[in-house]
């Protein structure tokens, strides 16, 4: 594991301009993803998390959304100052994503195959990939793009093999109903890794499935990306998959990164009075009635967020200060491990 | 957001008991106000109504929506007098146009009232009870379907012999397959939802699931259907009167008039055209309206 | 532990599978094929599966929701099957079924006053006074707030919504609640509230629960006894316990193992089953689980399919390993 940075979100703060007002959905949030390392990224829901993957890719809606302030850097470049173009480019040969629901991510109306080698196609070359998908299997009338389309098709065979099915030479000219949740799955994932990535972006991967295909999925991305070297920035609401996959883990709280740490850091001594409410939702083994406990309250509008530390209103460890001061910045608690919050300053 | 409870009299106590619902209808009003298109539409509306229902007070010739002639003027072109020209007995098409906007609104709202009515009715059981009963309704839907609407209303004022009223009844009792269909497949999908499962295991009773559950629930998509169906309605009724066994004369109507025009079009363009513009700007404000209500209404754009 | 409380015997459900020109049927899912489950007074019982394994559709039919196609179920001593739709009706109100989705359960177009008033309206406990007093009791039963009485489901968060529910499910009084997934689409630590507010209601009320979780942690921590269903059918039934300490049934071990655990230093090693569950149903008289199992001994397995017996107290297996 060669540790240099491949991502690093300084600071990173988005609106969004809504009816009410402007929802401040990313405040202050800072990220670091280590290459070969595998990044869990919890908290509740619409804490951000998507947000915060969506900005490495640059793929916020804007309008609405708006990015006030910070700065995220990919491989040292300056995301958020390039060319829509060199976006593109990135996006197509250097990241990889998928996403909570396999059924919504393919288009019910093309093959499996056809979808695939359209965006393969779009990694290899621009101007023709284009022509690929324009025309679709048109295009294959024309012999250029049929070649492309050929060698397109050869490679999504590999990944589909590569990523446990099978029969993929009879099933990659199936459409996506005939295939079940965790196949669906598959697929996106060998489409996303069809490429030569550096970071794989995988937003709740495994939430709709099944605890068997769970683990089946789960143990393909482990092996994948100790084949190919890649980065994860998995994102996921189970602290169990966290618990299993990941090396470092960032725990988000209503738009903000408020503990950051090893894995075994954060499931053996969290610091963060939100990172330890978590630990003590959830049950495991050997977990006796009434001993689990919620965190009481429920996430705060961002329309009009706390004011100091966006937690205070739940935190059971409030002080004067955490509601008059600005929010807290992080501080080390630990080699490589940061909390955001007074107790420890 | 807390709710007082001690009520300020019976407004400040409906106000507090129907905050949530007040709070929508903002809602939804600002996101009708996002699409300048569905804005247009009310506009051009208001103005319709406005025309429909003063214009009778203001039009510069209240007589000639009867049957006046004035032969000097026949057939004249747009001029300071006649805004819109003269027609062939030299009666204003300004206010012939203007007095027939009444009208068809009128017919409009009864042909889709009476309509989605039936349609509404008739696709609910189909679509709530299914089975048999379900299966001929449908069938008698598609026949219909099959057929444009405009042939049997046709068929039916030819019977019953021409007249404004005879079209107007002919097209209310021919308009409700779009609506039946719709309506069946509405139910069809929230009979479906979890809520109306969870109606059920309350113990709620048939009628209650239908109106409190199921109804309120396909409202919007019906919304939708009547405003952008209300031009066509209109449209419709000018077609029974373009082919001439809709409005008799003298009564103004635009169909009419355009048919009657056509017979001068070379030259009288003006006798055709501004009932054709008057006609347009209906079926465009209420499409573009149905749009608008589509945008509000639309439950993806919740949550 | 008391009487038996819900008794289901013998109990399937078919649904026809149409097709072709004339949407004749073609063959069935069986969705629940020949299960038998005894509920006792006070308990908690659980309902494990992945999806599509029959666990929605057994507590639908158990509450009339569904049809079933065969079977008995009877709640106390007496068979549902046998009552009329208004006998149904009435008992309706001993037994309440909170949903999976708290964002499809609750009728957009209705203010929560009216979702809770509702089933007192229907079972006739009161009106206006009332009717709205015993709303807000059960409003605040369940951890809401009275300036949310008028408000619109939209309006509140997934955690809200299952309160919401909940509060409607315990309006009449109940005595048992069948739980479809109530945590499932809820973040860990909602999660968390609303089980503790199940188990506070059920010491406070005397509640028992059918809970039907695909979350084995969930189950552990929430119930007293165990089935565990694959395919329409229950391969394993003990009190939890004994399941997590001691799983017999070949699925039963490997679903365990898979289960990912909140702890990075202790990641027990997995049994990744191949393949995935078919709805279809499987060969017949062979073990549904056959495909996948990774103890299948093929003799018998593939001539027979194994019936649910007692191996040890109080714990059935379904499985040839064990005969
Ligand atoms: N298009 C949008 N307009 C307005 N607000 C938005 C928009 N998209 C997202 N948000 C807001 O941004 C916040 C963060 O959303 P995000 O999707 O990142 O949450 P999340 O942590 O991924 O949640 P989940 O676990 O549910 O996926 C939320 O409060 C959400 O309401
Ligand atoms: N109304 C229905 N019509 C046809 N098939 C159904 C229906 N409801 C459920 N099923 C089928 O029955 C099986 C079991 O479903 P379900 O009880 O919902 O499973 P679970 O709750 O365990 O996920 C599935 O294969 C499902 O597709
Ligand atoms: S800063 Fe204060 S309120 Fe925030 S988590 Fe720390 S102690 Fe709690
Ligand atoms: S009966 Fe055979 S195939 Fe079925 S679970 Fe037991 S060992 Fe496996
Ligand atoms: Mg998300
Ligand atoms: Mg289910």
């Amino acid at each position: 594991m060669d540790n240099d940075l491949l991502v690093e979100i300084k600071d990173l703060r988005l609106n969004f301009r809504t009816f009410d007002g402007i929802s401040k959905v990313l405040n202050r949030v800072n990220l670091k993803i280590w290459r070969g390392d595998i990044l869990g990224l919890v908290g509740e829901t619409g804490c951000g998390k998507t947000m915060t993957a969506l900005s490495i890719a640059r793929l916020i809606p804007c309008p609405p959304g708006e990015i006030v302030g910070g700065e995220v850097f990919f491989e040292g470049e300056d995301v958020l100052h390039k060319t829509d173009e060199e976006m593109r480019l990135l996006r197509a040969q250097k990241l990889a994503m998928i996403f909570q629901d396999p059924t919504t991510s393919l288009n019910p109306v093309f093959t499996i195959g056809d979808q695939m080698i359209d965006i393969i196609g779009s990694r290899t070359d621009t101007s023709k990939a284009s022509r690929l998908s324009m025309l679709g299997s048109l295009g294959s009338l024309i012999p250029t793009v049929r070649k492309l389309r050929r060698g397109a098709r050869e490679r999504a065979l590999e990944m589909l093999r590569r990523v446990g099915i099978g029969d993929a030479a009879e099933r990659i000219d199936d459409y996506p109903h005939q295939f079940s949740g965790g196949m669906r799955q598959r697929v996106l994932i060998a489409t996303a890794l069809s490429g030569t990535p550096s970071l794989l972006i995988a937003d709740e991967p495994t939430t709709a499935l099944d605890v068997s295909i769970q683990a089946q999925i789960l143990r393909l991305i482990e092996e994948l990306v100790d084949e190919l070297n890649l980065s994860v920035l998995l994102i996921t609401h189970n602290l169990g998959v966290v618990a299993k996959m990941c090396q470092k883990v960032a725990v988000m709280y209503a738009g903000v990164v408020v503990e950051y740490g090893s894995a075994i850091d954060i499931f053996k001594s969290p610091k963060h009075p939100y990172t330890i409410g978590l630990m003590r939702a959830i049950p495991t083994y050997g977990t006796k009635k009434g001993e689990i406990k919620g965190i009481p309250g429920t996430v705060p509008n961002l329309l009009d967020p706390p004011r100091g530390c966006r937690f205070h209103p739940r935190c059971e460890h409030a002080m004067p200060r955490c509601a008059e001061e600005p929010a807290p910045a992080p501080v080390a608690a630990g080699p490589d491990h940061e909390v955001s919050c007074f107790l420890y300053s | 957001m807390s709710v007082a409870v001690e009520a300020r009299g019976w407004w400040g106590r409906w106000r507090a008991e129907n905050q949530g619902l007040i709070e929508e209808w903002r809602r939804s009003l600002y996101r009708f106000r996002q699409s300048r298109l569905s804005v247009l539409g009310v506009a051009i509306i208001i103005f319709l109504l406005f025309v429909a229902f003063t214009g009778r007070y203001w039009v510069p010739y209240p007589d000639d929506a009867g049957f006046t002639t004035h032969v000097e003027i026949r057939l004249q072109g747009p001029s300071r007098d006649n805004l819109f020209g003269t027609d062939e007995y030299g009666r204003d098409v300004f206010t012939r146009t203007v007095w027939a906007t009444q009208t068809s609104l009128i017919a409009g709202t009864v042909i889709v009232l009476v309509g989605g009515f039936i349609g509404i009715i008739l696709g609910g059981i189909a679509g709530y009870f299914g089975g048999r009963v379900s299966e001929v309704i449908m069938r008698l839907t598609d026949i219909m379907l099959a057929m444009p609407g405009i042939f049997l209303a046709l068929a039916i004022t030819a019977a019953l012999g021409p007249s404004i009223l005879h079209a107007m009844l002919a097209l209310s009792i021919t308009w409700w397959p779009g609506y039946c269909r719709l309506v069946q497949a509405q139910v069809l999908s929230v009979r479906e939802e979890d809520y109306v499962e969870a109606a059920r295991g309350i113990g709620a009773s048939r009628p209650r699931i239908i109106f409190n559950h199921i109804l309120p629930n396909c409202l919007s998509a019906i919304m939708v259907k009547a405003s952008m169906d209300f031009g066509f309605a209109v449209l419709s009724l000018a077609a029974l009167g373009f082919i001439g066994v809709g409005a008799q004369p003298p009564v103004p109507e635009w169909g009419a008039m355009i048919s009657k025009g056509r017979e001068f079009l070379p030259y009288g363009w003006w006798y055709s055209t501004f009932p054709g513009i008057a006609m347009f700007l209906t079926v465009f404000g209420f499409n573009i309206l149905g749009d608008g209500f589509r945008d509000v209404l639309d439950p993806r754009a919740r949550r | 532990m008391g009487d038996t409380l819900l008794a289901v015997k013998n109990l399937k459900k078919y649904f026809p599978v149409r097709g072709g020109l004339f949407r004749r049927d073609i063959g069935s899912i069986k969705a629940v094929d020949d299960i038998d489950l005894t509920v006792e007074e006070g308990q908690s019982f659980g309902l494990v599966g992945e999806s599509g394994s029959g666990k929605t559709t057994v507590g639908k039919t158990i509450l009339r929701l569904v049809e079933p196609t065969e079977g008995e179920i009877l709640f106390e001593g007496r068979d549902l099957c046998k009552l009329s739709e208004s006998e149904m009706r009435h008992l309706r109100a001993e037994m309440q079924m909170i949903f999976q989705d708290p964002y499809s359960s609750l009728n957009p177009r209705m203010t929560v006053k009216r979702i809770v008033g509702e089933p007192l309206l229907i079972h006739k406990w009161g009106k206006g006074r009332a009717l709205e007093e015993r709303v807000r009791e059960l409003i605040s039963l369940v951890g809401l707030m009275e300036d949310h009485l008028f408000r619109y489901p939209h309006e509140f968060s997934g955690g809200q919504r299952q309160r919401i529910g909940i509060a409607r499910a315990l309006a009449v009084e109940p005595k048992m609640l069948i739980l479809d997934e109530p945590t499932s689409a809820l973040d860990v630590s909602v999660q968390a509230q609303v089980l503790d507010l199940l188990l506070e209601l059920q010491k406070r009320l005397n509640l028992t629960y059918l809970f039907i979780s695909h979350d084995l942690a969930v189950i552990r921590y929430i119930c007293d006894r165990v089935a565990l269903m694959y395919m329409g059918k229950v391969l394993e039934v003990a009190a939890v316990e004994d399941i997590f300490q001691n799983p017999m049934h070949p699925y039963t071990q490997a679903l365990l193992s898979a289960m990912p655990v909140a702890d990075p230093e202790y990641q027990p090693e997995e049994i990744i089953l191949e393949g995935e569950i078919s709805t279809l149903g499987g060969q017949e008289g062979a073990c549904r689980f056959g495909p996948r199992c990774p103890a299948r001994d093929t003799a018998r397995c593939g001539k027979e399919e194994p019936m649910l017996q007692e191996v040890e107290d109080g714990h059935l297996v379904a499985c040839h390993l064990y005969d």
